[in-house]
């Protein structure tokens, strides 16, 4: 993997989302900032809960009730996506930057066709004709190994499979040829076989049309094969942002090292029982003043539930933590 | 042809509810109703003018025959003569049923079309400032009785001491001009409370979908909300805002015009209903029983058939 040219197309800084509720209020995403180089694909990992989706969801502005965003700037092309207006936010939405849910059961409108949906978004942001999206969505459509796509244009969403549906959702993001691809747990819904298929051809566009990616998953597999940078999310912070031989062969948060140790490896000459991190995720509205991750956190020493460690490091390679594991 | 099987099928499923309604109703007009053997006769009745006046109203008939002649009035939609008035109940019906109609279906127009253009709005806002103003006047126009609109309303726009624009009883309608001036107060006060009642409602069932994925999708491409709120959003609720609407209309054209045509003396079928109670008139009570299950029967049918012809998941089974 060569790196790409340095010019960023997409640059997240600060970006802290608050949700407010009778509890009060909690920061699910908090200061996080990272960027995105043009023609790169940017793994974002963590577990359920981490932020992951609301920082993507953070790129085109579009939170989910009653979130907010509290501070920070999401520069695009020169402008701060947060501050843009109605009408110039539509205009991004989509054509520049596109997006993959993750919930493709409910993802597309139940009492619409899949054609008249597909063709109503594409004509739009492409600035075509309905005939022509028509075409358009057939093509992707096919490209992403839909059997028989012209009839499904006819079908409901409720009349296709789930794989299917998230295969849908994909050929439109990629129809719309978006410059920034943000795909939430794009193959998550699907099998195995299937998945590989998928991220091949999303990487075989990806790599044509130059089109910068960020992959939010859970699945590190899926990252490892896709990704040329990773930010690890743990509780609403980035915790450590490497490229992705680093972080897979020399990680160096506590939390990056158990999420690596906990993948099953199945073909090993001796079995080992999986490991698994200790504890749970602590509640948003009651986070200590100290490392997030402490409570769980084999090495964590005094200072560790004193003070909030900060992200620092060199060379591409960034640790939140005061006892970061040796580089050897 | 699947779709006609499916509507046949919804009609014949009607005839045992409208049996049941009209049995029951029936039972209780006979058993527990009014009854003017009395009424009709003099002082010191004989017992012969006892036997001739029941005879007469069909008091003396088993049960089951006089359910049997019901039924037969349905079939042939002739239910005799008034037992007050002596006026053909048919005729009767022919005269007010048109005024009722014409006294509630602006009022049914415009507390659903404003209700679903505010929740629209509502929705749209929701948690902003034209949210909270809508939904305080929804709530308002909620808590008032009707019966304190129509009044107040009286006051406002009928008499000396308000503007005294409109007047304040009566249906003496021979042009369109005629029309607007009877008709006018009566449907701001309904509307006044219709809206409220609709516009909670609605706003209820939009704000669910506004938060659902499909929606989320649209607008992260770039999707203009006006095109949102209408294809995506409005077009998705059809079911409950149409099943509510559709469900009000028997209810307007004769419970819910009581009030207002007795306010506003205005000679509908809601007035008519109201002294055949009050009076124990059975033919008309049988009729406007009548008339109003084969209504909500009507209804249910529409309802089942609106919901396959706006949302396609809906099965034909």
């Amino acid at each position: 993997m060569t790196e790409p040219a340095q010019k960023k197309i997409l640059e997240v800084e600060n970006l802290k989302v608050r949700f407010s509720s009778e509890q009060g209020s909690v920061f699910p995403v908090d200061d996080v900032s990272f960027s995105l180089n043009p023609g790169e694909v940017l793994g974002i990992v963590g577990e359920s809960g981490c932020g992951k989706t609301l920082t993507a969801l953070s790129c085109l502005n579009l939170l989910p009730f009653p979130g907010v965003i509290e501070t920070g700037e999401v520069w695009f092309n020169g402008d701060d996506v947060l501050k843009l207006n109605e009408k110039k936010l539509r205009h991004l939405r989509g054509a520049k930057i596109a997006m993959v849910f993750q919930e493709s059961m409910t993802a597309l409108n139940p009492v619409y066709r899949i054609g008249s949906q597909l063709s109503s978004i594409i004509s739009m942001n492409r600035k075509v004709s309905k005939k022509q999206a028509k075409a358009l969505a057939l093509d992707y459509l096919t490209a992403m190994g839909i059997p028989g796509a012209e009839q499904r244009l006819h079908d409901f969403p409720h009349q296709l499979s789930g794989g299917m549906r998230q295969r849908v959702l994909i050929a439109l993001a990629l129809a719309c040829e978006p410059q920034i691809l943000i795909a939430d747990e794009p193959t998550t819904a699907l099998d195995v076989t299937t998945q590989a298929f998928i991220l091949d051809k999303i990487r075989g566009i990806q790599a044509s049309a130059d089109m910068a990616t960020i992959l939010v998953s859970h699945d590190l597999g899926v990252v490892a094969e896709f990704c040329h940078r990773v930010i690890v999310m743990y509780c609403g912070r980035i915790i450590e942002k490497a490229s992705i031989q680093k972080i897979f062969t020399e990680p160096r948060h506590p939390y990056t090292v158990g999420l690596l140790n906990s993948i099953p490896q199945v073909r090993q000459k001796v079995l080992h029982r999986l490991q698994i991190i200790e504890g749970a995720v602590p509640n948003l509205h009651d986070l200590s003043s100290g490392c997030r991750f402490a409570n769980r956190c084999s090495q964590a020493q005094d200072r560790c539930f004193r003070e909030e460690p900060f992200l620092s490091g060199s060379g591409g390679h960034e640790v939140a933590c005061f006892y970061p594991r040796e580089v050897q | 042809m699947h779709f006609l099987r499916y509507t046949v099928r919804k009609i014949l499923y009607g005839i045992p509810l409208i049996l049941g309604v009209t049995f029951i109703s029936f039972l209780l007009m006979v058993y527990f109703g009014p009854e003017q053997t009395y009424t009709l006769l003099g002082k010191n009745p004989t017992p012969e003018d006892l036997e001739n006046i029941r005879r007469q109203l069909g008091y003396d008939l088993p049960f089951i025959t006089r359910y049997a002649q019901y039924l037969q009035e349905i079939f042939t939609f002739d239910f005799g003569y008034s037992a007050s008035s002596n006026e053909r109940v048919l005729d009767i019906l022919a005269r007010t049923v048109p005024v009722s109609i014409m006294v509630s279906i602006p009022g049914f127009l415009l507390g659903n079309g404003v209700g679903i253009c505010l929740a629209l709005c509502a929705a749209h806002f929701r948690g902003l400032w034209p949210d909270k103003l809508i939904m305080f006047f929804s709530v308002f126009g909620m808590s008032v009785s009707l019966l304190i609109v129509i009044i107040g309303f009286q006051m406002i726009f009928c008499s000396s001491y308000g503007l005294n624009w409109f007047p304040v009883q009566g249906w003496d309608v021979d042009s369109f001009f005629d029309y607007l001036k009877y008709v006018t107060v009566p449907t701001m006060a309904t509307s006044f409370v219709a809206i409220g009642y609709n516009t909670r409602f609605f706003r209820s069932v939009l704000v669910e979908e506004i938060d659902s994925d499909h929606v989320r999708t649209m607008k992260a491409f770039g999707i203009h909300p006006l095109i949102i709120i209408i294809v995506h959003v409005l077009q998705n609720n059809l079911i409950p805002i149409l099943t509510r609407m559709i469900f009000t209309i028997p209810y307007i054209l004769i419970g819910g015009s009581i009030l207002i045509e007795s306010f506003f003396a205005i000679p509908g079928v809601g007035g008519v209903t109201y002294d055949a109670i009050s009076s124990g008139d059975l033919p008309i009570m049988k009729a406007v029983i009548s008339i109003y299950t084969l209504l909500y029967v009507g209804v249910l049918i529409a309802t089942d058939l609106v919901y396959r012809l706006v949302d396609p998941r809906v099965e034909l089974g």
